[in-house]
């Protein structure tokens, strides 16, 4: 079921008033109600592939009870590994099998002779498989670390692996975070459902203003690049940069938002990344629950930069490919990890990965505004870069991209594919990105505004601006992770 | 819990409230003229009716339209003489043309291109199918009898569907009270014009879809030869029930979406006709408006049908007078 459809519109409100009349001051109830609930969600899309979700979740259920009873070490330790290859097994067969059977063909084809393939199996790549296979992961790895009290109750364990604001795309939720929300009562708080319901507005005008209105235009320019001029393909790029900033953190806000009304807390998923002023602090403010996720499961566990020179270098790199491929089973995505890594090489060798933790403000100052306005530029450019390979389909398709944008100059206006007129959406971009600086310092509440009149019209210039750009051509278009 | 719903309540009200007034602030909303059944028992629009007509969330398409007296979008009164020469361009909305300027119309255009020597009529109308026109025809045959070509507009594969005239509902639908205040509430309509209420109301239809679709799969595989038969055999009865004058009248059509069917049937039974599909297919430039679902034609597209026409007009209604 998607945020943005009709469906998903009338499943709300059922489930919120079953949850707070038949679940008032009852966990067991609640949790009943959100548990039956996230599995129709998963469901609708394909009821066959909860049988997936089902199995991680008694895996991870049992190796975090076998691992919490034992004092034995090894015997954690091989519980351990039950889990990581379980959940990595099943993200590997699904996602990446067809992947590297294909690589390994290619690579073997490359040195000696053809060989046939009749090893890929083209499965279908269920929805949100990244994310729950990480979020179930992270339990069994947290209760290892002994950071965690494994749960004994697996209404509330299974609730917490499928529940559904976050279920298909995220955020990538900690157990220690969610699951003592899940198995405590919840209570009903006006505030906190008001603010749920704000997010959720920002995050639909997000997705369907935003990103699905540059949608048709970006499929455009990435399908027919070979026939485009240099400064059309740049405005692809940079078109795409908003697509998915809108798709993703809309789909995240709608997630948090959606929680938020049964009275449980995600994380922050994005923090106004386009204002980083260098690609380390991007990293600090996109898909946060990810690389965050690397940064303890993985990156420290490897010794993270408390280790000599070349060590660090190679976690810098395995953390940045991992990440890339986490995201799809194509070079592309390694090539983009990749290229992340190389910018952030010389950061970290300066030491000055950590700068720029406080949030920009760019008219304190003069010298703010250049040098910092640059910096963001900077950094924009360099990500908008990156995103070419992320939405290329082959690595010839995205060099060819960036060799004809980069290197041979040539001009020309773009049409909307549909005859639109494409002013009212460099409008609307601008409007988009002067309102994102002006809430940047509290990406939960993008209308923290005292008057109550400056609210009210900013929610129907919302509304008003998403029945604007609505199209029905891009009805019920599905959100661009759920493919990750 | 009590507090929330209140403030939904209200918040939704005072927000329908501002959408309504920005919506008609902007004049964003789909107005359309309203329909009537005339004492011929044709239906077409009030006349004497204003406004404008728009498509797109942003107003992509504006047009103004005007309906004369005859209950028809045009920028003439239907007043046909003897010594004039008259066309009679008759349709469904594409001849109505309600995208367009009622003044930059495909009969204006022919006008324009034979330099005032013929005056064009167009009856036009949403949704007409070929009984309708013929029914028309019928109706006005007084007028017709003056007029000196008959154009009527056809698409076979849309238009030959049934083999006799109704009253068509849409009449009685549109001044119930649902349709009024559908037309009333412009939030409404703007909604319905994007695509956004179609989802809720099809909900149920699409409920019961999905237990019939195995039903509908069968029905769609269907033998073109059998329908073309089934539409030939309406076209005959319609023809029988309501004769035109052949050597006064010729269909419009695309050659490359017709049947040859019906190709065979006009040669075998002296009925004319008149190509425009080649014309708009050698265009290099687009013939059809980008936002429209029903892909109407744009002024060029409107520009190389009326010159067709003009031509046909020109070489078998202006020669002969002369």
């Amino acid at each position: 079921m998607l945020f943005n459809s009709l469906d998903f519109f009338i499943f709300l409100p059922v489930v919120f008033f079953l949850f707070w009349i038949l679940g008032k001051g009852k966990s067991k109830v609640q949790n009943a109600i959100l548990f039956i609930a996230s599995y129709i969600f998963y469901g609708w899309w394909d009821y066959r592939f909860l049988s997936l979700i089902i199995l991680s979740t008694l895996v991870d259920y049992y190796v975090g009870r076998a691992i919490y009873v034992t004092d034995d070490e090894r015997t954690k330790k091989k519980w351990l590994w039950v889990s990581i290859i379980f959940n990595i097994g099943l993200l590997g067969f699904f996602k990446y099998f067809d992947f590297f059977v294909e690589s390994f063909i290619e690579s073997f084809s490359f040195f000696g002779g053809p060989i046939e393939n009749v090893w890929t199996l083209n499965v279908i790549l269920p929805v949100g498989i990244s994310f729950y296979t990480f979020q179930t992961l992270s339990y069994s790895l947290d209760v290892h670390k002994g950071n965690l009290k494994p749960t004994k109750d697996l209404l509330s364990f299974a609730t917490y692996v499928a529940f559904f604001p976050q279920l298909v795309a995220g955020p990538i939720e900690r157990a220690s975070h969610l699951l003592p929300q899940i198995e405590g009562v919840k209570k009903f708080k006006y505030s906190q459902s008001v603010e749920g319901l704000k997010l959720m507005l920002w995050g639909m005008f997000k997705k369907v203003a935003i990103a699905d209105s540059l949608a048709l235009m970006v499929d455009d320019i990435f399908t027919n690049s070979a026939g485009y001029p240099s400064t059309t393909l740049a405005l692809g790029a940079i078109f795409f940069a908003f697509q998915i900033y809108c798709d993703f953190s809309g789909y995240s806000d709608i997630a948090i938002g959606t929680s938020k009304l049964f009275g449980i807390e995600l994380m922050s998923n994005f923090r106004f990344p386009y204002f980083s002023r260098s690609i380390a602090e991007f990293w600090r403010r996109w898909h946060i629950s990810l690389s965050t996720w690397f940064r303890d499961y993985l990156y420290i566990p490897m010794g993270g930069s408390r280790v000599s020179r070349p060590v660090a270098v190679r976690n810098i790199f395995v953390i940045f490919l991992v990440s890339g491929l986490w995201h799809g089973a194509n070079w592309t995505f390694v090539v983009w990890g990749l290229y992340h890594a190389l910018l952030f090489l010389p950061l970290f060798y300066l030491n000055i990965n950590r700068n720029h933790l406080e949030d920009i403000d760019l008219f304190s100052s003069g010298r703010n505004f250049l040098v910092e306005g640059s910096q963001v530029l900077g950094t924009f450019f360099l990500v908008v870069l990156g995103w070419v390979f992320f939405r290329s389909e082959t690595m010839s398709g995205a060099l060819s991209y960036l060799q004809r944008m980069l290197f041979e100059f040539s001009g020309g206006e773009y049409q909307h594919p549909l005859g639109y007129r494409m002013l009212d959406y460099f409008v609307l971009l601008l409007l988009f990105v002067l309102y994102e600086y002006m809430i940047r310092k509290d990406e939960r509440n993008p209308f923290k505004f005292k008057s109550r009149y400056v609210r009210f019209a900013l929610y129907i210039l919302m509304v008003f601006l998403l029945l604007l750009f609505y199209d029905d051509t891009m009805n019920n278009r599905s959100f661009v992770y759920f493919q990750f | 819990m009590k507090k929330l719903l209140g403030k939904i309540v209200l918040y939704s009200i005072l927000m329908v409230l501002s959408l309504e007034i920005l919506i008609r602030a902007f004049h964003l909303y789909f107005q359309y003229p309203v329909v009537r059944l005339n004492e011929n028992e044709v239906v077409n629009y009030i006349p004497g009716q204003e406004g404008a007509f728009v498509l797109g969330n942003r107003r992509m398409t504006y047009s103004r339209f005007h309906i004369n007296q005859s209950g028809f979008n045009s920028f003439h009164e239907f007043e046909p003489t003897e010594r004039n020469l008259e066309v009679a361009l008759i349709g469904d909305s594409f001849i109505e043309g309600l995208h367009q300027d009622y003044d930059n119309s495909i009969g204006k255009k022919i006008e324009d291109d034979l330099s005032g020597k013929v005056k064009v009529f167009e009856y036009g109308f949403s949704g007409y199918d070929l009984a309708d026109q013929l029914h028309l025809i019928h109706e006005f045959k007084e007028d017709m009898a003056l007029i000196d070509l008959a154009v009527i507009y056809i698409k076979f594969d849309e238009d030959v569907r049934r083999d006799h005239y109704e009253v068509q509902t849409r009449a009685n639908l549109e001044n119930s009270l649902v349709f009024k205040i559908k037309r009333e509430v412009k939030l409404l309509s703007y909604l319905n014009g994007i695509g956004l209420i179609s989802p809720i109301t099809d909900l149920p239809k699409r409920i019961k879809g999905s237990v019939h679709k195995n039903i509908e799969i069968a029905e769609k595989d269907v033998d073109s030869v059998a329908k073309d038969q089934e539409y030939i055999k309406n076209l005959n009865t319609l023809l029988n029930t309501y004769p035109i004058d052949k050597k006064k009248s010729v269909f419009l059509i695309d050659r490359s979406i017709t049947s040859k069917s019906f190709l065979d049937y006009c040669d075998s039974m002296g009925y004319k006709y008149l190509d425009f599909g080649n014309a708009l297919k050698a265009s290099s430039e687009n013939t059809v408006l980008k936002y429209d679902p029903m892909k109407h034609w744009n002024n060029h597209g409107r520009d190389i049908v009326a010159k067709v026409i003009a031509e046909y007009v020109d070489s078998s209604v202006l020669s002969t007078s002369n």
